[in-house]
């Protein structure tokens, strides 16, 4: 009876919700359908390929000694080819993997890796039924980084509805001007230039699409702009005038680098990590300083110092905290492989994570400059504005 | 250059930050210990889960309580905070486990058992690759938290007659504000960190090869997961911190 009489209630409930809310569920509904249909789709990709892919569909695992005496794992696995002329081919594949895993690869059921194999012509036509032998190239990721990228453009626009979209769009916009700028730097421009040149674009448009085209967002943006170039020129004249930075210790750095370049990609770097935490600072203090002013229009620049210091010193600390975990959260992986191949800590500070500590202390020497420079210039810019209207 | 930065950094926020501003400097401090401390913890093959747990609470009581005083605002973020990070733990598992982004690639050239990094450090890569991505998005979910419990407070201190829903309403409302800006902060941080990653991959690697290669998933993984759970830490904090600001007043 109870029972019953709850799930009437419950369905009464969904009921009046849906007809209160009709525009509403059906966008829901036809997001859900765009981010599942979507996500298949990119799961099942394999034809759009041109090196073979196969899917795992057992594995049977044992285990040995390697020449050094370590023990490694053997993966024996089963899969089925997903594309290209042999589709639906069993093929066998071998696997071996380190326990930890440093360098290796573990598999799992349902996982799609790219394979390679020769497949001679007797072979395949005399007996199909014993699988034939292949090797793994690698693993196929795209779906769970399409996964992720899904529900973070669904979560964004379920809670945020249009600031959802203009954050997403906002994000396509810097991608390009990062892409195309990455493009020009191999074509061989200078990085930091380019960085410049990009950073005071990103600027002027991420503020633009945050906050619109007004006051406030032209004080976001000189503050921004005038705290940018304080960095990095503090940290060109750090860089140039220090010639025991230890370049072999950056991620990923080409082999054949100038000092010159590394010193520029190394200050581009540092420019483009505290720019989003500035652009961050700077529209919060003018934000502030719009609304006190249009609150109070006879509001005096002290209480508006006054108030901007208050807020500031709220904001810092967690910025700081951002920046700091953030930045060193990446360095982690090869802060445990040095310390258990038993690199001492000290030495570790200094050289394996110098870069990171470099672009965090920057960072949160920009967000503290920001605090009183966005200040002064919002102050100007309103205050300013209403002496010359009276 | 790192010692210049850190007296640059600390003159500032005396300068600017006075009292508040040593209080910054002791968090940071105490961050640091932290972070090296759970690194070695981690090293010393302590269970990663249970460590990361830990410093994830540690961190957010020396964020919240030491920094930022002991109130209903502090407390509604550090319990959002928590729920936040249980949430995503099974999460990041789930897909970590299975797209294989621990340890380094074949792109780290210097890192390599030739240079004599032994790759039998009897420990699991793929345990410590969950660790970094909860460590490297704790930083900017007690951020957002904060700001909006503090806004959650503001509102309802100066309506105290506003109801529940109306109280999440406005805290969401406001969330909705942080959040263009928090995510764009997160977005340059990794622009800069992959600024290198990213020349080198435009150089050599075709579209399909970068999706797929472990060390831009490694890096984008960072990045997503740090960007949703700013966006899900929002309506956790509006909901728990007006339930609890209109309940304690009661």
């Amino acid at each position: 009876m109870d029972g019953d009489f709850l799930t009437i209630k419950l369905k009464n409930c969904i009921i009046t919700y849906i007809q209160n809310h009709k525009k509403k569920t059906i966008f829901w509904i036809i997001l859900t359908l765009i981010a599942f249909v979507s996500y298949i789709f990119i799961s099942n990709n394999y034809s759009y390929y041109t090196s073979p892919i196969a899917t795992i569909n057992n594995i049977k695992t044992t285990t040995d000694t390697n020449s050094d005496g370590d023990r490694i794992i053997i993966q024996h696995i089963n899969a089925t080819i997903r594309n290209g002329n042999d589709k639906g081919l069993p093929v066998s594949l071998e696997n071996i993997y380190e326990p930890s895993n440093v360098y290796t690869d573990k598999y799992v059921t349902g996982n799609d890796v790219f394979i390679s194999y020769e497949l001679s012509e007797n072979t395949s036509d005399s007996n199909t039924d014993t699988a034939f032998t292949a090797t793994i190239t690698g693993l196929k990721r795209d779906k769970y980084v399409s996964l992720l990228i899904i529900i973070l453009v669904y979560i964004l626009i379920i809670l945020c509805n249009k600031k959802g979209l203009m954050t997403i769009i906002s994000m396509i916009i810097n991608l390009a001007i990062f892409y195309y700028a990455i493009d020009m730097y191999s074509k061989g421009h200078n990085i930091l230039c380019l960085s410049i040149i990009s950073a005071v674009l990103f600027a002027i448009l991420s503020l633009i699409i945050i906050s619109g085209f007004n006051k406030k967002t032209l004080a976001a943006v000189l503050s921004t702009l005038i705290t940018v170039a304080i960095i990095t020129l503090l940290s060109f004249i750090l860089v140039s005038n220090n010639s025991d930075i230890d370049y072999s210790f950056m991620e990923f750095l080409y082999f054949s680098y100038e000092r010159y370049d590394a010193n520029m990609l190394f200050i581009a770097e540092i420019l483009l990590c505290g720019l989003g935490a500035i652009m961050d600072i700077s529209i919060t203090m003018s934000s502030t300083v719009n609304e006190l002013v249009d609150k109070n229009h006879n509001i005096t620049s002290d209480s508006l110092f006054k108030s901007c210091r208050e807020i500031g010193h709220d904001v810092m600390g967690t910025m700081v905290n951002v920046m700091f975990f953030t930045n060193l959260g990446g360095c982690i992986p090869f802060i445990i492989l040095s310390m258990k191949n038993s690199v001492p800590l000290p030495s570790l500070i200094k050289y394996n994570m110098f870069f990171e500590l470099a672009r965090f202390l920057t960072g949160s020497i920009g967000i503290l400059l920001t605090i009183p420079v966005a200040t002064y210039i919002s102050v100007y810019i309103f205050k300013h504005n209403q002496e010359a209207r009276q | 250059m790192i010692i210049l930065l850190i007296i640059v950094l600390f003159l500032l926020l005396l300068w600017i930050g006075g009292e508040r501003g040593i209080d910054t400097m002791w968090t940071l401090f105490w961050n640091f210990i932290i972070f090296i401390i759970t690194v070695t913890l981690l090293a010393h093959n302590f269970n990663i889960y249970i460590v990361t747990i830990i410093s994830c609470i540690t961190v957010s009581c020396m964020t919240l309580f030491f920094e930022n005083g002991k109130n209903i605002k502090t407390y509604t973020a550090f319990l959002s905070v928590m729920l936040v990070v249980f949430t995503l733990i099974p999460i990041v598992y789930f897909i970590s486990s299975r797209s294989s982004i621990q340890g380094f690639g074949m792109e780290y050239t210097d890192i390599d058992e030739s240079y004599g990094y032994s790759g039998n450090i009897n420990l699991s890569m793929i345990d410590i690759s969950i660790a970094v991505i909860i460590i490297a998005l704790i930083g900017a979910i007690l951020d957002t938290s904060l700001a909006v419990s503090s806004a959650t407070y503001e509102v309802y201190t100066n309506n105290k007659n506003i109801s529940l829903k109306e109280l999440v309403r406005s805290s969401m409302n406001i969330g909705k504000d942080i959040l263009g800006t928090t995510i764009n902060t997160l977005f340059f941080i990794f622009v800069g960190e992959s600024l290198t990653l990213m020349i080198l991959i435009k150089d050599s690697y075709s579209f399909a090869t970068m999706i797929n290669s472990k060390i831009f998933c490694a890096e984008v993984f960072q990045i997503l997961f740090s960007a949703i759970s700013c966006i899900i830490i929002i309506p956790a904090t509006a909901y728990i911190s007006s339930y609890f600001m209109i309940k304690s007043h009661e």
